[in-house]
């Protein structure tokens, strides 16, 4: 069987166009070689009757055709009505059986390739036979088309479902976690008798674990806007030195705990336009990730280095490092690499993705670099000039 | 002797709160902090229950069910899962490896695992 194409080519759903064939042998054009093919036996036998042939070249075509009367079936008839009947059925025999290729077959053929997409209930397109050049093959090619068009709804649709299912689960999971600290320090809060030292061990116990639940809600709010294009900036001149020192303050309790030493160094205030609360979330997030995946010992770095109109920002830790092959993945939302998976199992994947997003807002790019073992440096440069900040 | 009872949880506040409970209720408890440390004190102490949080860095719960029920005089060990994990997917693997119980650590306190461990362990 001749083979059209191996598959056909896949429509492009962004691009909106329909792929449509040249049609070089039209229904019409078909439907009049049935006619002449159909209609030439009786012409032909009635111009010999009518002597067309013998007036042009001489030739008596009578002849060979019976004159008079003839005996048909026992009726005596004419025999030029007769043979021209005869000629009229023969004509219509070949018409049908020239329309029989030309349409009956075909379209059977189509209506079988349709068939097939149907049985597989228009999740995949099985190899596109030769279908023809004309609106009948068109028909069966169209079919095809939309029945890759709608695999690829049908595709996009599961895999949302899937997204949204994933993000809900990975949400309840990250709220269940704090809120396990919540439940289990309230309950032993409430014994009556209690060393002053150990309440406020505990009070301070309730304090993570209400900011750890506050930082879970901004992220799943924060995810949740970006996807539905909510996610409003409020960009202006801004000095991005105060922001860090609270930072820092604020991981101290946790770096100290986990014997990881925090330092910034800057050279004095350099404004830039950005949304200092946004960048305050990416910077939380790439802080608490090194002081999470550094080990004891260890030491993170945050520091301001004006390049041109620009300030480049790093965080720069001596942690265990991301593999090379999992760099490109790690700013996709919910990938977490296997050591962080294995060092910490609890993280949810939402802080990188979202910190790729609010730097890109920022017309600038999260610049990773990372060795295993050895540590790794995330860094990105803030505009000073307000031009540069896509709209 | 004092019964024994192992918790694995590798978040230091849970494990300290539940580990003061179960003290508090007269048992001999031992903490472990991640999955490879759970499987250590499991072996070397010999507990005679097994309290185990499921995520956990190092070794997952899932590792540390696997190796005890893999060593011949770790696998009778009565173990009971407190995880916020809560998937069926989830409750029934652990199911597999013969836990008593399935408690979701945000829907339980530490005083009510204290009584279940005692409708176990007496």
């Amino acid at each position: 069987m001749p083979q059209e194409n191996q598959q056909p080519s896949r429509p492009s759903a962004a691009s909106g166009t329909v792929p449509r064939t040249r049609l070089f042998a039209p229904l019409f054009l078909k439907v009049f070689i049935v006619l002449l093919v159909a209609l030439t036996p009786p012409a032909l036998v009635t111009a010999a009757y009518l002597g067309f042939f013998s007036s042009i070249s001489g030739i008596d075509a009578t002849r060979w055709l019976p004159t008079g009367t003839i005996n048909v079936l026992g009726y005596i008839v004419s025999a030029m009505l007769a043979t021209v009947s005869a000629a009229f059925l023969a004509g219509l025999l070949l018409g049908l059986i020239v329309a029989d290729t030309l349409f009956i077959h075909r379209a059977r053929r189509v209506l079988s390739f349709v068939l097939q997409i149907r049985s597989a209930s228009f999740a995949s397109v099985p190899v596109m036979p030769h279908l023809g050049h004309d609106e009948i093959g068109e028909i069966g090619r169209q079919v095809a088309y939309s029945s890759v068009h709608f695999s690829q709804v049908g595709e996009a649709a599961k895999g949302a479902t899937e997204q949204r299912s994933l993000f809900i689960m990975t949400a309840a999971h990250q709220l269940r976690t704090p809120l396990t600290g919540l439940i289990w320090t309230i309950e032993q809060l409430q014994k009556n008798e209690m060393p002053p030292e150990e309440r406020a061990q505990l009070l301070s116990a309730v304090d993570s674990s209400i900011r750890r639940m506050r930082l879970v809600i901004e992220h799943i709010l924060a995810s949740a806007n970006v996807e539905e294009g909510r996610f409003g900036y409020v960009f202006e001149q801004t000095d991005l030195v105060p922001v860090v020192e609270k930072l820092i303050q604020e991981f101290k309790p946790l770096s100290e705990k986990r014997r990881v030493t925090v330092s910034f160094t800057h050279e004095g205030a350099f404004p830039v336009y950005a949304d200092a609360e946004r960048i305050s979330l990416v910077l939380f997030d790439l802080v608490s990730n090194a002081i999470d995946y550094t080990p004891e010992g260890g030491s993170v770095a945050v520091s301001f280095a004006p390049r041109g109109d620009n300030l480049e920002i790093a965080v720069a830790d001596t942690g265990i490092g991301i593999a090379a092959s999992e760099l490109p993945l790690l700013f996709n939302k919910f990938y977490r690499s296997e050591r962080a998976r294995h060092m910490r199992p609890d993280g949810s994947g939402l802080g990188l993705y979202l910190a790729r997003i609010i730097v890109e807002r920022h017309g600038a790019e999260l610049k990773i670099n990372s060795v295993e073992g050895k540590g790794t440096r995330i860094s990105f440069a803030l505009h000073s000039d307000k031009e540069k900040i896509p709209h | 002797m004092a019964t024994k009872v192992l918790v694995a949880e590798d978040d230091e506040l849970l494990s300290s709160l539940l580990v003061g409970r179960l003290q508090g209720a007269g048992y001999d408890t031992h903490a472990a902090y991640d999955g490879n440390a759970a499987i250590d004190e499991a072996k070397k102490w010999q507990p005679d229950l097994l309290v185990l949080d499921l995520l956990m860095p190092v070794k997952s719960g899932y590792d540390v069910l696997e190796a005890i029920r893999a060593d011949a005089g770790l696998a009778p060990m009565r173990v009971i899962v407190v995880s916020n994990l809560s998937a069926s997917d989830d409750v029934d693997k652990a199911r597999k490896y013969g836990v008593i119980a399935f408690l979701v650590k945000a829907n339980t306190t530490p005083g009510e695992i204290t009584e279940k461990v005692k409708s176990i362990l007496g």
